[in-house]
Formats: structure tokens, sequence, C-alpha cells
């Protein structure tokens, strides 16, 4: 029977998704860089739901990162970045790596995962009412839950 | 023994649980196969990256084999009527015409849809997104189209009410809308198809089809991912497949079916879809409130091939389709809430294909031609007006393009050397196995699909029944 276990970020791949982190989002004055706004270990919340290919491509990827002097890391994020200048085939390539880089980077840091700010610092401030949505149907809020929040 | 049924629906979306609701309606004793999980308005992913991680096949997007295109396949029950944003409009006579010429099919005139059409119409609550809600960026859109001579038109979208009087953003529901106010299948179709009978079962990536002489067997992983999962076999009279254009496909190609179809996989479009950005000095908030509320009626953007549309997203998709990295990128992310956003929808006319690399991976051949790049460059200049033209200090192109309308790989027609599934919606050459989702369409009719899936399985529906003497 087959089974699937879910891999986490070794120590190596998760220095890597910090220094990839600060690269691409470096922070400045009010926005906090990646390695401060994301714990490494948030990543382990997507691993499951990628394909074995790109989980594999990835946690290649942030290990290599993890190894790397972080001029080194800048450079290999700019080199993606920069596929317009490279001919097709190779630029697909570098295409591959910059969307894998980006999406594992902004899909953690702007989800504002630990509530700092983040959000409010670009103006978004998107909210379904729901407990609105819930008093229009007669269901009432449950006490004990309004009182642990 | 397990339990032998009338019908298998692999897939849970738009088409799957539409013939669910009616197969199940007209007595079949129906089970509904899903690979994405079950979820309702209280347990819908809170946050951008649970919700792309959770929602879609490869953990929020798929590349094609060049990665020129990020493909958003749903992988949820309810499918993409889940993670939409419920645009429902019929196709026109340029789309049907085109149907028609390619497939032969005679279903595909506004006269013949039209009963099926209004069927699909009268499941659902329709309503037109009202103006006094507009945020910034539809304003944006409706101003610049008039002061550029473009014509636009309101949306019509499956709503019931999104209670904007509440302060509610409907970007929040592009992970599940948490007020059940969007009319996806998980809350239209899917009751219904339960309360006749019809037994769902999410979590369960279906991996093989067989069609034997008296019945149909599928073959599927049980779990969620990252967990244990066991295989099992499930027995049918009948097998329906609405997993969507690259699913059907993989599904058909990974259990034989090319030998004998070679059409199978073949004709891929995606609509493809390029964001461009206008940088305001004014605060746009195209996040605030109801998404879109009009898309392009121009006739002119249409004998182009293009349509461009309202529209905007979370921050992190956002960040995702800003150019460049670092303090540049940062730079424009902190203007995120000045930001008018315009999307370009190219109707495609080169074919792509899905076909399974050696170890049965999914690959997906798709690429722009010079008539795509003319069509994404016309709607792109045609933005570029608008947002000149409402004072954009800066326009910024999208870093990539999407593919978020899925269809062909299993071409409806007459002809079995150039199509998969025949005018009654049954695979060439079978007697048991059928398909009416986005899958079946002949080419890209660049009006967005949902209704019209959702009518052509309708009509699906009734050949199944009538297939099944019912």
């Amino acid at each position: 029977m087959p089974q699937q276990t879910t891999p986490k970020l070794t120590a190596t791949q998760a220095r890597g998704l910090l220094r990839l982190g600060d690269v691409v989002i470096p922070g400045d004055g009010v926005l906090p860089p990646f390695s401060r706004a994301v714990a490494a270990t948030e990543a382990d919340r997507m691993l499951p739901y990628l394909s074995d290919a790109d989980r594999s491509s990835l946690l290649l990827l942030l290990a290599v990162c993890g190894r790397l002097p972080r001029p080194a890391v800048r450079a290999l994020v700019a080199l993606a970045a920069g596929w317009r200048r490279t001919p097709e085939p190779a630029a697909a390539g570098l295409r591959m790596a910059h969307i894998g880089i980006k999406g594992v980077v902004h899909s953690l840091y702007w989800s504002d995962l630990n509530r700092l700010g983040i959000h409010e610092a670009i103006g978004y401030d998107a909210q379904v009412d729901e407990a609105a949505y819930e008093r229009s149907l007669g269901i009432t809020a449950d006490p004990t839950t309004e009182e642990d929040q | 023994m397990s339990e032998r049924y009338d019908v298998i629906v692999v897939g849970a979306g738009t088409s799957g649980l539409n013939l669910a609701r009616d197969l199940a309606a007209g007595g079949l004793h129906c089970l509904v196969l899903e690979a994405g999980g079950r979820y309702d308005r209280r347990t819908y992913p809170r946050t951008e990256v649970d919700g792309s991680a959770q929602l879609f096949w490869g953990g929020g997007l798929e590349l094609n084999a060049d990665a020129s295109l990020a493909i958003l396949r749903p992988k949820v029950v309810g499918g993409g009527s889940i993670v939409n944003q419920a645009l429902m409009d019929r196709f026109d006579d340029v789309a049907l015409d085109d149907f028609r010429a390619a497939s032969g099919v005679g279903l595909f005139t506004e006269a013949a849809l039209a009963p099926y059409y209004g069927r699909a119409e009268a499941n659902i609550c329709l309503q037109t997104v009202p103006e006094e809600r507009r945020n910034g960026n539809a304003a944006i859109f409706a101003e610049g189209f008039t002061r550029n001579g473009y014509r636009h038109a309101p949306l019509r979208r499956a709503q019931a009410d999104c209670r904007f009087e509440d302060g509610n953003s409907c970007v929040e529901c592009l992970s599940g809308c948490r007020i059940d106010s969007k009319q996806s299948t998980a809350i239209t179709a899917l009751p219904a198809a339960e309360r006749d009978g019809a037994v769902l079962l999410a979590d369960v990536e279906v991996t093989l089809v067989a069609e034997r002489p008296d019945r149909v067997s599928v073959t599927g992983l049980v779990g969620k991912p990252g967990g244990a999962r066991v295989e099992q076999t499930w027995t049918a009279d009948r097998l329906v497949l609405a997993a969507g254009a690259i699913g059907n496909s993989r599904l058909l190609l990974a259990s034989g079916f090319g030998s004998h179809l070679p059409a199978l996989g073949h004709g891929f479009f995606t609509h493809p879809q390029y964001m461009n950005f206008g940088v305001f000095d004014e605060p746009v908030r195209a996040h605030s409130g109801p998404l879109q509320n009009y898309k392009s009626a121009d006739p002119g953007f249409r004998r182009q091939g293009f349509k461009l549309e309202n529209v905007f997203a979370g921050p992190s998709s956002i960040a995702m389709l800003m150019p460049g990295f670092g303090a540049a990128h940062l730079a424009l992310m902190r203007r995120y809430d000045h930001l008018g956003c315009i999307e370009v929808c190219v109707r495609d006319t080169t074919p792509g294909r899905i076909r399974l690399n050696r170890k049965g991976a999914v690959v997906i051949d798709k690429r722009l031609g010079e008539e795509e790049l003319r069509r994404r460059d016309a709607g792109a200049a045609a933005i570029r007006n608008i947002f000149l033209s409402m004072g954009a200090r800066e326009l910024v192109e999208g870093d990539l393009g999407i593919g978020l309308h899925l269809m062909g790989g299993c071409a409806i027609g007459t002809d079995p050397a150039r199509s998969v599934v025949d005018p009654d919606f049954t695979v060439h050459r079978s007697r048991r196995i059928h398909a009416a989702d986005s899958s079946v369409f002949p080419n890209a009719p660049g009006i967005n699909p949902a209704l019209t899936i959702a009518a052509l399985s309708i009509r699906a529906g009734e050949s199944i029944l009538a297939a099944a003497g019912r």
C-alpha cells in the first residue's frame, strides 16, 4: 500500500528559506524582513500539498541556499528574476526557479500569519463579518468562544 | 464485497455536482469521488497560504512545460465554483459558431442550448453587482472605459447576498465563501444530490479507470495529503469523468485510452490572463467590497480576441505578480492599496497538449503563439490607455501569465480522429464512460466557462439517464 509521509524542513533547509526570504523581502522602516516575520517551520504547512517533484525541487533549492553565503543567495535570486535576459530554453528553467521562490516566500510572508501588522502596513483590511451573517440566520455566538477571544 | 453503484462521478466541481444532482434525482445510485477536501463556510482556509495550498493542485499552482503559465487547478469539493469569482455568462454566437464548426455538434447554437442555460440559471441565485457598492478599482475601470470610448457592462455573478453593508470584501472569498453567498455547487447542487441518495467521498485521488463489457471500475488512493493513503476500487454501470481538462485527460491517458483515442490530451486551452496595474496617488482600495463590477463589452475587443476584467487579489497573489524582488518589489507592495488592476484575458488559438511523462506525471505543453501574443499586447495597450486617462502615476505589468479556465483535452465531436467525446457526451468507442465538463470544449470560447459547463452537464445528464433506461 502506498503511504505518504510529510517531510519537514531540516535545519539547513530552514536556514536556506530564511536567507532566501530576506533577499526577496529585506524589510524597510515599517515592514519587517522575511526572517523576522515568518518562522521557517511555517513552510511545513505547505509541504504536504506540493507535488512530489515540486517538493523535491524546493527542498533541494532551500538546502543549497542554506549552505551558500548570503551574496550567493542574492545572486541566485537575481539570476532567476532576470529570466527575460536569458534565451530560451534556459529561460524556462530560470522562470521555474523564480516562480518557485516567489511562491513560497510571498505566500508565507504576505499571509501575515503572525499578525505583525503586515496587512495594515499595506492598507489591506478585507474582512467578512461572519458574526453578522450568523445573527441574520438566528445563530447566536457561543459565549465561551467570545470570552476566549 | 464493495457496493456497486449505478454511476460513479469523478470530480465534484461545477460539472460533477450538477450531474450528480440530476442523475440522483433521476433515480441512479451515484458515487462522487473528489481528490480535494470537503469544506464548508466555517472551515474554509483563513489565510492565503493555506487557501492556495489546500484548495489547488500542486499546493497552489502548476506550471506548463516552459513555465510561461501558472496553471490554477482547483482541488476541492465544489471545484472552480469555490475559488472563482462566479461570473455567469452565456456563450455568444461567435463562441458557439466556432464550437459547432470545430466539433460538428448541432447542440452549439443559442436556441439549442437555451433550455439548458435556463435550467442552469434556475439552479442558482444570479445578481448584478450593485453599482453603489463598487470600489475604487471598479470606478477606474468604468470611467477609464468611458474616457477611451470602450464599452463595458455590469457583471452577472452567482451570488445570493454578499452583505456588503456589513463591510464584507469578496477578495476574502477566493478561498471559499464564508457566508454562503457565492453559489458554489457545494451549496447548490451537492445538498440536493445527497438528499437523493448520492454519496460523496472527498480526499480520493482516482488513478485508474477501466471499462468492462458489464461494468466500469475506478481505482483511487484514499487519504488526506501528507497522511497514509489506501488504494480502493469501486464498480458501477457507468462512469462520468468530471475532473476537468487536465484531470480527465490524465486519467484516460494513464488508463490506456490514448491508444484508441488519438485526440486525447490534444486541444488544451487556458484563456491566458495577465494582470496589469496602475499606481495611483489616491487610495484605490481594490480589495474592498465586491471584487468585480464590470466586464469589457466592446465588440472591437471581442473581434481582436481578448477581453478586459476588473479584478484584484489578496496580498500574496499580488506580490507574486509584481515583478522583481527586494526593496523595489517591497516599495510596490507598500502601494498595494493604491493599485488599480485590470486583467487582459486572451482567447487563445494555439492548442496545447496534455501528456504524461515516463513517471506518469502530467506535462502541459502549452505555448503562446504569435496571435496570442498580439492579443495580449493589444489588451495591455487598452489597459495602458485606461490607466493613463485616469491619472495613473506608474504602470506595472504583471510578472506571470495565469491559466485559470482550463479547457479541452477531451474535445466533443463527431469525428473520432479529432475528438474524444461524441455528441451524446459518451467517450468514442465506449458505452459506459461519459464527460461533459470543460474538457469537452473543442476550442477556447473567450467567455467565462462556468455557466456553459453547468448547462452542458445538465444536457449530458439527460443522455446518461436515457442510456441507463431512466
